[in-house]
């Protein structure tokens, strides 16, 4: 009768955030409440690099009262994670078994990449017009406590994504002794920040006319406020305005924006490198306007579990999106874009011929669809050891949606692909079992799949797989001779049977 | 018994206690009473000490009282609540009010004046005692504003004696009714006193001797003590200095020991006997003086007499005005010796040595001593009502009240919540009864469908019907959170109680932030409906206490508006802890924003006004003494918005003064029901602002304490809020009006139409039932519509 509630707990670096979502028939959520609690875990875990036992204190009387909440509104699910500051504590996994034991409550530590896409989905669903402004040059900046994310879309299209050590809280912590050192405590902070930028503005792609900017995270709602908007819903700010904030900020101390402004003393110091960092991409970009989601992590957790068990259609398919990226990182590697075209197709037939008996299901099809998207970025850097090379730039790109277990797969699959006895690799060896099975699964359908355009010459016009009881059947259609790719093909074929249990047979038809 | 009856020897009739002057003496020295000029034996009958001042012979002036003509544009806080405690006694000596609510109106204005000693002059005792030098808004400084409460409180005892004496007690008798002395009972009633003072009190008196090895002992505060004189067996050594007077008895050395005993309170204050027509009472401590040789057998008493005090004990300073000094008033407070005695009340009569043995025993200043001509302490006159037998006497009190059903709710109120969601409703109590609320409560402690209940609780009735369906609820395995307020004053003790029965059967009690009363009365109700989680509201001027709802005057919303819900539930986080969330949709919190949201609507009716646009404001409050308000006010007075407000105690601002307050009136209502709602009305060029809060123009509400206001949007709502206003503004006949020099005064009825608005409500909120069927029944006698 009733609609389902579920609860997400966010246990971020600055705030605990509690919200409670009630789930309509659609599947769509709809926010019931939001608390939050200043905790400042963030502050001392970097610190330290550990958490103490006074601040796991702390999260578990959060997680009490929370709990307090969620059994108000008889919350079905509740889903709780947590941001950098567990992320790079030393000591998280028993910090965390000890959350588990002490509130009952399983905190999921989200990576970087998962935590920009639920915040990036959270934007997606939230903001009415994303679809309109990413047709044109979006930069989209998610400024965290830790560290910011720079997103760039173009013409509707996923462009780039980077990663920086440039969080407001960090900034806050590292520059906080600066302040007794110089009389020009704000020029050093521009500095210290354009720096960063600049090393961004180096890797980025280039040609882009920005129209507009997107900004969320970093206590935005403060920002929305001073700028007398509504903190508490999206908005659009003109630059003009933005800069007086920023010149506000710029000549208003922390004590003061507490008294004045009723700020909370732990939010108001991260203000100003906030503004510092939007400045800084509005300069970059020459936007005129500057969007405001209100869009939390939160929600972003709640839309991804909509659409995976709610029926809920997101605005953005995300397996889409995480497809367009691949292909844009292999673009920029320059690869040779049929050739790819050709072996992500195959790989695919390959993967969905024998799903019976290969055992894999779900995601791990994205993961050898993306494996094969990326399988020779290596060679944008080594011609014979294109492999190893690939491993690192996968393992350096901010692919957002995967986690990071998810991209270690397809990266060790890329490596290992060309190799004829991956068992003997090193890393391979130290992979825990069921993530070995599922690697030499992979890397054994790319491998055939990229045996069948061994030449690079697309010669393979049409492709059917057919899985029978004691052969997978694979029968191309060819333009040219395919005498390569059958020797390729035979060569590669041992390891299939081996992890599959069938023997894949190639029967080759020449077009005339 | 060689004198049973010590100062009995003067029987008090009414018609001599009508005779005597009826003043308030500040311990005047006066003609020895017979009492010690009979038996001035063994004591020395010291003169007393010349008084040092303040004891003028002649009360001093209401117009040198005056709410201070120093200039200031403001009325000092004190004066202005001594002129509300004027008001109430006037409805005691209004005769046109039935005879035994006058007698309660007595009492209401004295235990009203005690809790103001307590509270108010005990914490000004304090400033003055570390000399704080601040003057308060008025510009008067403590020790000036002593003054003025001390003389006006005399000018108030005084009328308030004299009301007693002259007025209530012969009208009393005309309906025989009796109040009176032992002595003037016949001797079979005097039987009758005897033998209560034998079976019931004596057993429960405890004499306390005071001597060299026994010190005086604590006094408690407000209550009523006999003290007596006896005469002792050994001879007095020349310890008297000064015996100067009396020679003529021989054993005039004799010893003299004292005895003090304390008025049991667990027994009524008066003595009542049943005559063939009526009634007669004598106060108790008639009954023990009288008796009291049975006490000290064997003893010689040579005098008795009784004695009040009220004493500076109770940590409870006044928050008000120390403001920032208050923590070091605690210190100063904590390092003094335990309670000093502010105030000290005896009986005119009283033997003089027994008056000097008392005052230096507890070391009282002889400016702080009260004589009365006539029972200490009349808030016992509350009483008679119910001795007489309530159902008696009728034509005596108020015609019944029975508060009317609330006309915006269905005839019955099953499926509360349905009703709610349909639309907003208001009920004004006392005038509509008091069932909804707790319906609301006792539906959602039962209702399946419920998850959470939570509320705030200030004051709560003994037996709160409130109370015991939270802990239903909690039994029925909902989430009930309620806010305990343990710092209700004069309600500390109940509300603890309740507080660990709450927590006992598993609600979250919470008890409140840190430094603020939470003030606000709101009621939140989490309901899971078919299409979702709904929230319920019940947001109120007044607490949820049954037994108050129907003397108090009080407005409630109900809701099952979404954005008031939303705010509702983040008011609830803020209460239990989480952090304050950066901006509300429709309800506006003390201390946090209120007080600058009042600012901002009170500036826009004067930039409208100066605009040349209509600019009006209407406000009805309990008290205006926030000086950030009043001087708005006086600024959108002089930029030309009309401004009416109703303030039924304490007001500060000075109303109709030309060139500051011209635009503004000032009236009061009194009357039956305790007014208690606070509406605010703000013109906003034709789209008024219609406002309910739980707090009152005061810097404690707005800045110390947790309170809540709420916009009233539903046009049906908003007729009932303003029809109570329209009413009030047209009362002639209980409103008292502000005049400039601060004094209030009743309208000169001549030519105007007779209104009074209490008993004008009465009839509206009966109106609207009846309106009610009349609409039920035009349904259903609809023709049905032709059928073509």
């Amino acid at each position: 009768m009733s609609k389902k509630i579920v609860a997400v707990i966010d246990i971020g670096s600055l705030t605990a955030r509690l919200k409670i979502f009630e789930i309509n028939s659609a599947g769509r959520p709809k926010t019931l409440e939001t608390v939050r609690l200043y905790t400042m875990v963030g502050t001392r875990s970097y610190r330290s690099g550990n958490i103490d036992a006074e601040l796991l204190d702390e999260v578990c009387r959060c997680l009490d009262k929370f709990a307090v909440k969620c059994r108000e509104y008889r919350v079905a699910r509740v889903f709780c994670v947590a941001t950098s500051a567990f992320r790079d504590a030393g000591n998280r996994d028993v910090i965390l078994e000890q959350i588990k034991i002490r509130t009952g409550f399983r905190i999921e530590v989200l990576d970087n990449s998962m935590e920009r896409y639920y915040q990036n989905l959270a934007v997606k669903e939230i903001m009415p017009n994303f679809r309109e402004l990413v047709s044109n040059g979006t930069m989209i900046l998610d400024i965290g406590a830790a560290t910011m994310q720079a997103t760039v879309y173009d013409k509707s299209e996923f462009i780039f994504s980077q990663n920086m050590v440039l969080g407001s809280l960090r900034i806050y912590e590292m520059l906080s002794d600066l302040q007794n050192r110089t009389m020009h405590y704000e020029d050093v902070l521009e500095e210290f920040i354009a720096q960063d930028l600049d090393d961004y503005h180096a890797v980025e792609p280039k040609g882009i006319i920005y129209k507009s900017l997107i900004a969320f995270g970093g206590e935005m709602g403060f920002i929305k406020r001073l700028a007398g908007l509504p903190s508490e819903e999206s908005c659009i700010m003109s630059n003009e305005t933005f800069t007086k904030v920023y010149e506000y900020l710029l000549k208003t101390r922390p004590s003061d924006l507490t008294l004045k402004d009723n700020i909370p003393s732990t939010v108001a110091p991260m203000l100003l490198p906030t503004a510092l960092i939007i400045r800084n991409m509005t300069e970059y970009t020459g936007v005129d306007m500057i969007y405001f989601p209100h869009a939390s992590l939160s929600d972003g957790v709640v839309y991804d579990y909509c659409s995976r068990t709610c029926g809920y259609q997101l605005a953005v398919n995300p397996e889409e999106e995480l497809v367009r990226a691949a292909r844009n990182v292999a673009k920029r590697y320059r690869t040779h874009r049929k050739h790819i075209e050709f072996v992500e197709k195959a790989a695919l037939e390959i993967y969905d011929a024998s799903a019976k008996l290969s055992g894999l299901k779900g995601r791990d099809r994205l993961l050898l669809r993306l494996s094969a998207i990326l399988h020779e970025v290596g060679k944008f850097v080594h011609a014979k050891d294109h492999n190893n090379a690939a491993y690192a730039l996968i393992r350096y790109t901010d692919l957002i949606g995967l986690d990071s277990d998810e991209l270690d797969t397809i990266a060790t699959v890329v490596r290992l692909y060309p190799s004829t006895n991956p068992y003997d690799d090193y890393d391979y060896r130290h992979l825990p079992p069921a993530k070995k099975v599922k690697v030499s699964k992979l890397t054994a359908m790319l491998r055939i799949a990229d045996a069948l355009d061994a030449s690079h010459k697309e010669k393979v016009k049409k492709l059917t797989v057919t899985l029978q009881p004691d052969k997978l059947h694979i029968s191309c259609e060819a333009s040219a001779d395919m005498s390569f790719e059958e020797w390729a093909f035979e060569h590669r074929s041992e390891r299939f049977e081996e992890v599959i249990g069938v023997v894949p047979k190639l029967r080759i038809r020449r077009q005339l | 018994m060689a004198d049973k009856r010590t100062k009995k020897d003067s029987p008090k009739t009414t018609g001599k206690t009508a005779s005597k002057k009826t003043t308030v003496k500040s311990s005047s020295k006066k003609a020895p009473s017979k009492a010690s000029a009979k038996k001035t034996t063994a004591k020395a009958t010291a003169k007393k000490p010349a008084k040092k001042s303040g004891k003028s012979a002649k009360p001093v002036k209401k117009k040198d009282t005056g709410i201070g003509d120093n200039g200031s544009i403001f009325i000092n806080r004190e004066l202005s609540w001594l002129e509300f405690n004027d008001r109430i006694l006037h409805e005691a000596r209004d005769t046109k009010n039935p005879l035994l609510e006058r007698l309660n109106f007595l009492s209401i204005t004295a235990s009203n004046l005690d809790e103001f000693y307590i509270v108010r002059v005990a914490s000004l005792r304090d400033m003055q005692s570390i000399d704080f030098e601040q003057k308060d808004i008025a510009g008067l400084t403590v020790g000036e504003q002593l003054k003025r409460i001390d003389a006006k409180t005399r000018d108030l005892m005084s009328l308030m004696y004299s009301t007693y004496n002259r007025s209530l007690v012969p009208t009393l008798r005309q309906e025989n009714i009796v109040i009176c002395d032992y002595d003037e009972l016949d001797l079979a009633a005097k039987r009758a006193a005897d033998d209560y003072f034998k079976t019931v009190l004596y057993p429960i008196l405890t004499p306390m001797a005071v001597d060299a090895s026994r010190p005086f002992p604590l006094i408690y505060n407000r209550m009523l003590n006999i003290c007596v004189m006896l005469e002792g067996n050994g001879i007095v050594s020349g310890g008297k200095e000064e015996n100067a007077s009396d020679n003529k008895e021989k054993d005039e050395q004799k010893e003299v020991n004292y005895v003090t005993l304390q008025i049991p309170n667990v027994v009524d204050r008066l003595f009542r006997v049943k005559t063939s027509d009526g009634f007669v009472f004598v106060p108790i401590e008639q009954v023990i003086s009288a008796n009291i040789g049975m006490l000290f057998f064997g003893q010689t008493v040579l005098a008795s007499g009784c004695y009040r005090i009220m004493r500076n004990a109770d940590l409870d300073i006044d928050e008000d005005e120390a403001e920032d000094l208050l923590k070091e008033i605690e210190e100063q407070v904590r390092k003094r010796r335990f309670g000093e005695i502010i105030r000290l009340e005896v009986e005119d009569d009283m033997d003089q040595a027994l008056l000097d043995f008392i005052v230096e025993e507890l070391g009282i200043s002889r400016s702080d001593i009260f004589e009365v001509n006539g029972p200490i302490d009349l808030t016992f006159l509350s009483k008679v009502g119910s001795m007489v037998g309530k159902e008696n006497y009728s034509h005596l009190r108020y015609p019944a009240h029975t508060p009317a059903a609330p006309a915006m709710f269905d005839e019955s109120l099953e499926n509360i919540f349905d009703q709610i969601r349909e639309k907003d409703r208001i009920v004004h109590h006392p005038y509509e009864s008091f069932e909804p609320v707790l319906e609301f409560v006792k539906q959602a402690a039962t209702d399946p469908n419920v998850l959470a209940i939570k509320q705030t609780l200030y004051r709560v009735s003994s037996q709160s019907p409130i109370i015991a369906s939270l802990l239903e609820a909690a039994r029925n395995g909902k989430q009930v959170m309620v806010l305990v307020e343990l710092k209700a004053r004069f309600d500390e003790e109940n509300n603890i109680n309740w507080a660990k029965m709450l927590e006992k059967a598993g609600c979250h009690v919470i008890y409140g932030l840190v430094g603020l009363k939470t003030h606000s009365k709101i009621t939140l109700v989490v309901r899971r409906e078919e299409d979702g989680i709904r929230r319920y509201l019940h947001l109120a001027t007044g607490n949820y206490n049954d037994i108050t709802a129907k003397i108090y005057t009080d407005i409630g919303l109900f809701t099952a508006s979404e954005s008031f819900g939303e705010d509702a539930s983040e008011f609830f986080n803020m209460l239990s802890g989480y952090s304050i969330p950066q901006g509300w949709r429709r309800l506006i919190p003390a201390p946090i924003w209120m007080k600058d949201y009042f600012v901002r609507k009170i500036r826009r009716e004067a930039d409208n006004a100066l605009a040349g646009k209509p600019a009006r404001i209407v406000a009805k409050v309990n008290s205006l003494v926030d000086g950030t308000i009043i001087k708005e006010l006086y600024n959108a007075s002089k930029s030309g918005v009309k401004i009416d407000l109703i303030v039924r105690g304490i007001c500060c601002l000075r109303a109709g003064v030309p060139g500051l307050s011209e635009n503004i009136t000032v009236r009061s209502i009194t009357g039956r029901f305790l007014e208690h709602s606070r509406i605010f009305y703000f013109y906003n060029e034709g789209h008024a602002d219609l406002f309910l809060a739980s707090a009152d123009w005061m810097p404690r509400n707005l800045n110390r304490r947790v309170e809540l206001m709420f916009p009233i949007e539903d046009p049906d709502c908003r007729d009932r809020v303003l029809e109570i206003l329209e009413v009030e503004l047209n009362d002639t006949i209980r409103a008292h009006f502000l005049e400039p020099d601060g004094n209030y005064s009743k309208v000169d009825l001549r030519g105007k139409v007779k209104l009074d608005s209490q008993e004008e409500l009465i009839r509206l909120a009966q109106q609207a039932v009846a309106d009610r069927y009349v609409e039920t029944e035009n349904m259903s006698f609809e023709p049905a519509a032709p059928v073509d």
